[in-house]
């Protein structure tokens, strides 16, 4: 098993429009945790976006290159097979009943400090939205050949209301 | 130091039908890893085994039907199947094992925010199994519909002939530092 060594992590204790994580800067394989987050609205997901250093600042990159496919479990319908291409973001976690601090995951980056490759992540997530249990299983990619520092965590409406988000290095 | 830290491990008992592992999970930690690998059935039997039950923090073992699961089921040798509980006692989580040389199960589980009495505790697992005829892959994903601490976890086989033979259970905490 190997080891992990935590290189960010953000826990949110008010309400925040996103949270970002960064300190990619080798080319060793990178996790990403979420736990107990929750939206300030509804049942809304949380996406992913990765993020650029531009003179300095990590910036969410917007561009219509994010692709994913994944299996969405859920517990009281019929499985989706979840998939699209071209899109300004890319799934992260299902829908997260506001009340419950319910958004969990597990993601692992890779090629993110690579400028000559895309930029994967793995998908493993579940919640707890819309009355049932809910969970991705699947996979992601930035369809830009440059550098990426981070991740950028935000729902897709309103505000992050809590939640511990954490980056590790795989070494 | 890792960040992922082991904290519990536990060797599966010959005979028996549950194995409880208590006083498992702490303030210390939001997220767990459990390593369930090489469980194997005392008889010639292939067995799916029922799967896990949470232990409360007066160390009772939960057995209403507080839980919830979607899981694929994939075996090698026939179709795929979708298994879907918004109630149950149990939470099944594709383990698949025979007697020791036949088959065993194995399967990498994520438990979120177990001891945290405001939260629902939610688990993600994949997993790897084979009986004499079999294999079967799975993916899982479960909730505990009680927002209540939960301190241990029971596997769980619920037919009284299929006792396991033996196997391990370790559990890693994911530590989280903050400043």
């Amino acid at each position: 098993m190997g080891k992990l060594v935590q290189v960010a992590t953000n826990t949110v204790s008010s309400p925040t429009a996103s949270v970002t994580l960064t300190g990619i800067d080798s080319d060793d394989v990178y996790m990403v945790t979420i736990v107990g987050a929750s939206p300030s609205s509804g049942s809304d997901e949380i996406r992913i976006r990765v993020t650029k250093d531009v003179a300095g600042t990590p910036t969410p990159q917007t561009t219509a290159n994010y692709d994913w496919a994944d299996k969405f479990l859920r517990a009281s319908a019929a499985f989706i097979n979840d998939y699209n291409t071209n899109q300004t973001s890319t799934r992260g976690t299902g829908n997260i009943d506001n009340a419950l601090n319910g958004g969990n995951g597990i993601f692992y980056l890779y090629n993110f400090n690579n400028s000559s490759e895309y930029s994967f992540i793995t998908i493993e997530s579940v919640t707890y939205g819309f009355s049932e249990g809910r969970g991705y299983q699947g996979g992601t990619v930035y369809t830009v050949a440059e550098a990426h520092n981070g991740v950028y965590f935000f729902p897709s409406t309103g505000n992050i209301d809590s939640g511990t988000f954490t980056l590790y290095k795989v070494v | 130091m890792s960040a992922l830290r082991l904290i519990n491990e536990t060797e599966v008992a010959s005979g028996v039908t549950t194995v409880n592992i208590t006083d498992l999970f702490s303030a210390d930690f939001d997220i767990y890893q459990i390593e369930f690998s090489g469980i194997y059935q005392s008889t010639n039997v292939s067995n799916g085994i029922e799967g896990l039950r949470l232990i409360n923090a007066s160390g009772s073992v939960i057995t209403a039907s507080e839980y919830s699961y979607a899981n694929l089921n994939m075996p090698s040798g026939s179709a795929f199947a979708e298994n879907r509980f918004t109630t149950r006692d149990f939470i099944f989580f594709n383990l698949y094992a025979d007697q020791l040389g036949e088959g065993n199960a194995n399967a990498s589980m994520y438990i979120f925010n177990p001891n945290n009495s405001s939260s629902y505790t939610f688990l993600i697992s994949q997993a790897n199994g084979q009986t004499s005829t079999d294999m079967y892959a799975g993916k899982t994903i479960g909730v505990h519909l009680v927002a209540t601490q939960i301190k241990g976890i029971q596997l769980y086989e619920s037919t009284a002939l299929n006792t396991f033979g033996g196997g391990f259970i370790r559990t890693y905490g994911l530590r989280v530092d903050n400043g």
